[in-house]
């Protein structure tokens, strides 16, 4: 046999095993074909392994023998598969046990307070609201100054407010952003209304921890500005976004509150998804839960971004990250979120 | 602040039940925190006789009572030793089902003897002065009454959440709420008024305001003749209820008042001050002052102080001082009723940490008309229930009344504002309700005059919010935002970062979320210079003094912290931002920990990986090499293994191992590689535009070849000369295996490599990609004395 021989036939057995393997209809079928091309005495492709001990040139034998080989692992492990498909009672495939755990990929995990923020990212967004996220870093005009938050109010205290120590020549203060509104002025200042804008993203407060409190945490600044935007506007966005986080219809119920940068202020109530409004344990017997601070941007504020005086109105709010998301998934300790902790992680 | 709904149906009439009114002081006014029935939380507890009282039989410190508590039998109650009981007292008694604190009363044994009740302190059931003593009833009362009902505790107490009044000075008291309340529930307001007392010149006073800026309005009075005793029960249970400890008359009465109309008031004993002047004044620095409750303060000249002739007799607005406290023998007392500048309050009262009801309400700034309020009230109750007789010229020393502030309001802003129409008649009865006048009205634009009590109303949206509030803003319709329908945008580098993390999440990494600041210990373990930081002026501890200007302290302490709970071979990821003076960017990082160094490769794989997908085209350098690896922690990295990716001027990311002196200090077991990403030149020089490359349909030849070269011949070099040998056949070459070991010279490793040869333009023959490598073979044994093995 001729080394172009083997070639062709090796390709000719590949042909042979395509057509008789799409033409098996039981497990028979398939030993027929097993026994056809492997038998010990007569098996067509044994045969031509069988040829390869003749060839003499050693570069020739070992490529024409990979090939052959390779052709063998190819047919047998078909048969395999076909056998698994036909139900072979042999000994070889019963053992094949699917209770066995499955092997577990090693996908890994994003934080759950991002898998909240994302989620809130994508609502707004879908309504047509940019994002922005700014620096952490900020001066006091856009923390507080420009949104009536005058150097006497108390939250300008050291208590409340991480200071930085002055790096440069300048009279204003460097401030860690105590809210992410601090990004209200700035973005006013390079755009023109109508403006959809939310800004996700880390602030800081100068406050002891436990497991309500946190230094560090996460907060979505949302606002509107355009000509005629009002109060029932902004139930309308806060209804429709909250409808959407909470997969429910929900209703908003605003009432008094007060936020310097804001008036009217109010503290948005969400109807609780837990008794549909009825009263139960989450929401204290009353039906609502307390979701957001939000109102109508303040006179001071557009003051401050150079606004025309009465052209514009708007509302803000803000929405506190890791409260919606100690919610969502029931976490009771807010300091679970910055430790790091694997066993925490691992479960979102 | 605690509301007595008594109290404020004084000045409104209120039929509505505890949790209706609560819910509309919700709605319009203020939040409700809660609310507590006194008659409801006194339940189950009634006056109990003392029949006969003995020794505990089995416990030294209790006793055994019978007491007829109303019913046929007598109950028999262990008492604690605290309460000396005799035969014929008549005290509160708990019984089975009654609320003390957490603890539900019931019938239980207590050392073998059964105690069928228990008999309740003052401070245990919270009623009248709240102290731990035992309150004695007169014997004429029947047993069995509830305690409420003899004490005439039927009050319920709103709480109200202070934050939500922050702008409200004019509403810390019962009239203000009261006025707000007649509002909603539209009823008539009556608040009583105020009688102006006649002055007498029996007692030379004077006041003297050198600093009127921060004291716009003092009034003051001396009155003698004063009997001093306790004050009449109702006025202590009202000051109990609202959270008051009751004193004496003149005491309970200056706090009355502040709770009735919101001006807090001070009293001072006259005889204790030296001369006849009170003189508010700047303090002196190191002035020294030990206030009521018998604490030493230093003084600076930001503290404004009531002084007598010599000395600081009170911090104004927050505490007297305990020299001029009235006590038992005070028979003349001055009075004070004062405005004072909030600011001044707020930072004496955070400089010498005396928070009180006064300065609660001083820090807020009361308007003009407060003192005048409080002032003629006292004198009213002082005159009526502590004797006392106006006894000097009475004195107001103010600026002039301030004039009356004038808002214009346009009812086309209402409209536009709030989103609905409302009309005239209801804007006029807020309005006037609440005190606000409308002096003119002409083409849709009214012009209000602000009542003197309004201090926080400055502008049209404030008046807006006043209509709004009482109309109520569940009335107000749900209508869909409109508006120019513009395509939204994301910020790039938050955006790419997101998609960055994602993309390392896939793969297997962990995102965690660490601290923005790190401390001393980490800039030195670390190799870091603290000057060059940014640094918290009020750190909340010396562990986050410094704004990070890098990721890696942070995920080394997760790494640490994780492997402690057995977590092995781990990759965390975060995105955040660092800190350098006038540069604050973010960042991708992340840290991979292996058993050995191979985690290098692995980052490497990693990093070029993302590049790749966000078509960037970067050169690899080591670090070693790099002249600007002044801007890298590059000194965190095992110099043999540490590499920057720079395309152009930029660099663009960093990676490397982390040195073993590094890892020991952070007790870190194994090896870590750590990359950073600089997302905005990543984001920069990233794009979304793909060339679509045609697809080679022709057949293509793969080919191997093994050498084996001397160590210090690098990967990159061997490419170059494959590159370089192979001509435009080669389509690619791959390093498929690394070997070095015992097989080999140990100053020797052996590379395997795949090549995959094709033609543009026709099929290239297997004798053609045999001849190429041939070629590459001898050009690799020339160039590095590679020796190819089959
Ligand atoms: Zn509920």
């Amino acid at each position: 046999m001729s080394n172009q021989d083997m070639d062709t036939q090796l390709a000719s057995i590949q042909e042979e095993f395509k057509v008789k393997s799409s033409e098996v209809k039981s497990i028979t079928d398939v030993d027929a074909i097993n026994d056809y091309f492997f038998n010990r005495k007569k098996g067509k492709l044994t045969n031509v392994l069988r040829g390869l001990k003749s060839i003499k040139d050693p570069a020739e034998k070992k490529n024409l023998g990979k090939l052959a080989n390779e052709t063998k692992i190819e047919i047998l492990a078909k048969l395999d598969k076909l056998a698994l498909e036909y139900k072979s009672t042999t000994a070889k495939m019963s053992n094949f046990d699917v209770t066995l755990p499955g092997k577990t990929p090693s996908l890994g995990r994003i934080h759950p307070l991002r898998q909240v923020q994302e989620e809130l990212v994508d609502i707004f967004y879908s309504m047509g609201f940019s994002v922005h996220e700014g620096n952490e870093l900020e001066n006091e005009l856009y923390c507080f100054e420009y949104l009536n938050i005058p150097a006497t109010h108390p939250a300008r205290d050291l208590q409340d407010t991480f200071y930085v120590k002055k790096y440069q020549n300048s009279d204003i203060e460097e401030v860690l952003r105590t809210h992410t509104s601090n990004m209200q002025v700035r973005i006013m200042e390079q755009q023109k209304p109508p403006l959809r804008i939310v800004v996700p993203g880390r602030v800081f407060r100068n406050e002891a921890i436990d497991a309500s409190h946190e230094h560090t945490f996460y907060q979505m600044e949302g606002f509107v500005v355009d000509e005629d935007v009002s109060i029932s506007n902004l139930t309308y966005v806060l209804k429709e976004a909250m409808s959407k986080i909470l997969q429910q219809s929900v209703q908003i119920r605003l009432r008094p509150g007060y936020f310097p940068y804001v008036e009217p202020g109010f503290e948005a109530d969400c109807s609780c998804v837990n008794c549909d409004g009825k009263g139960c344990k989450t929401c204290k017997y009353t039906g609502w839960v307390e979701m957001l601070g939000c109102g109508m941007i303040h006179p001071k504020v557009f003051e401050s971004a150079g606004y025309e005086a009465g052209k514009y109105t708007g509302f803000a709010f803000g929405i506190g990250i890791n409260r919606l998301a100690m919610l969502k998934y029931g976490i009771p300790d807010i300091r679970e979120f910055m430790k790091g902790d694997l066993r925490f992680l691992d479960q979102f | 602040m605690k509301l007595s709904l008594n109290w404020l149906k004084e000045f409104v009439e209120i039929n509505e039940t505890p949790e209706r009114i609560s819910e509309l002081i919700t709605m319009h006014i203020a939040e409700v925190e809660g609310f507590e029935n006194q008659a409801e939380s006194l339940k189950h507890i009634v006056v109990g006789k003392v029949l006969e009282a003995k020794r505990h039989p089995n416990a030294d410190n209790l006793n055994i009572g019978q007491f007829d508590v109303g019913e046929d039998n007598a109950r028999q109650i262990v008492f604690g030793g605290k309460a000396v009981l005799k035969a014929g007292d008549m005290i509160p008694v708990a019984l089975p089902g009654a609320h003390i604190g957490e603890i539900t009363i019931s019938e239980r044994k207590l050392r073998n003897e059964i105690s069928q009740g228990m008999c309740c302190l003052n401070s245990e059931i919270g009623i009248l002065d709240n102290e731990e003593k035992l309150h004695f009833f007169d014997n004429s009362v029947t047993t069995g009454t509830p305690i409420s009902e003899v004490l005439k505790l039927n009050d319920v107490i709103i709480e109200i959440d202070n934050k939500t009044l922050t702008h409200r000075s004019d509403l810390f008291n019962h009239v203000g709420f009261a006025r707000e309340i007649a509002v909603v529930l539209q009823k008539e307001l009556n608040i009583p008024a105020l009688l102006e007392a006649e002055q007498s010149d029996e007692i030379k006073f004077t006041v003297e305001v050198e600093d009127p800026k921060s004291c716009p309005r003092y009034m003051g009075v001396v009155l003698n003749n004063i009997k001093i005793k306790s004050s009449p029960d109702w006025m202590q249970a009202r000051l109990v209820s609202v959270g008051v400890r009751p004193i004496n008359n003149v005491v309970d009465i200056t706090n009355y008042v502040m709770m009735e109309y919101g001006q807090p008031l001070h009293a001072f004993d006259f005889d204790k001050l030296n001369g006849n002047k009170i003189i508010v004044r700047r303090a002196k620095k190191d002035e020294l002052f030990v206030s009521l409750d018998n604490k030493n303060h230093k003084l600076d000249e930001n503290t404004l102080v009531i002084a007598d002739d010599n000395n600081p007799t009170a911090l104004a607005g927050i505490m007297g001082g305990l020299t001029s406290e009235i006590s038992d023998k005070t028979t003349t007392m001055a009075l004070e009723s004062a405005n004072f500048e909030p600011t001044i309050i707020r930072k004496a009262s955070s400089k010498q940490s005396l928070r009180t009801e006064a300065s609660t309400r001083h820090e807020k700034g009361l308007g003009f008309i407060f003192p005048e309020l409080g002032f003629w009230r006292a004198i009213e109750l002082l005159v009526e229930h502590a004797n006392a007789k106006v006894a000097s010229s009475i004195k107001n020393v103010n600026q002039g009344r301030p004039q009356k502030k004038e808002q214009s309001l346009s009812l086309e802003f209402i409209e536009r504002l709030i989103g609905m129409q409302i009309s005239r008649e209801k804007i006029n009865e807020i309005l006037t309700g609440l005190s606000f006048e409308i002096i003119n009205d002409q083409e849709g634009v009214l012009t209000i005059e602000v009542p003197d009590h309004r201090t926080d109303i400055s502008n049209e949206q404030d008046l807006i919010e006043e209509i709004a509030r009482m109309i109520g803003y569940d009335a107000i319709p749900v209508t869909p935002l409109l508006g120019l329908l513009e395509p939204s945008i994301r910020e790039k580098t938050t955006y790419i970062g997101e998609q960055l993390i994602h993309q390392l999440s896939a793969w297997g990494a962990r995102e965690v979320m660490n601290y923005s600041f790190y401390g001393t210990e980490d800039v030195e373990k670390l190799e870091l210079s603290e000057e060059k930081h940014i640094e918290i002026v009020n750190p909340m501890n010396p562990d986050q003094q410094y704004m990070r200007q890098t990721l890696l302290a942070g995920l080394l302490k997760s790494i640490k912290y994780n492997q402690d709970n057995q977590y092995k071979n781990i990759s965390l990821v975060e995105y955040g931002h660092v800190f350098f003076p006038n540069n604050e960017f973010s960042v991708v990082a992340g840290v991979i920990s292996l058993e050995d160094n191979s985690v290098f490769y692995k980052a490497k794989g990693l990093v070029e990986e993302l590049l790749i997908r966000h078509n960037i085209k970067v050169l690899l350098k080591p670090l070693e090499d790099s002249d600007e690896r002044e801007n890298t922690n590059y000194q965190v990295f095992n110099p043999a293994a540490d590499a920057i990716y720079t395309a152009g001027k930029s660099q663009i990311a960093t990676i490397g191992l982390i040195k073993q002196n590094i890892l020991d200090k952070y007790d870190i077991s194994g090896s870590i590689a750590f990359f950073t990403i600089h997302l905005p030149r990543f984001v920069e020089l990233s794009s979304k535009t793909t060339k679509f490359k045609k697809i080679n349909l022709l057949p293509k030849i793969d080919l191997d070849i093994s050498i084996e070269v001397t160590k210090e011949i690098n990967w990159n070099m061997i490419q170059a000369e494959i590159v370089k040998s192979a001509g435009k056949y080669l389509e690619s070459a791959e390093l498929f295996d690394v070997y070095e070991g015992d097989k080999i010279d140990e100053n020797k490793k052996s590379l395997g490599i795949r090549m995959f040869f094709q033609a543009k333009d026709r099929t290239l023959t297997m004798n053609e990609a045999e001849k190429i490598r041939t070629n590459i073979v001898d050009q690799l044994s020339k160039k590095f004395n590679a020796i190819h093995r089959f």
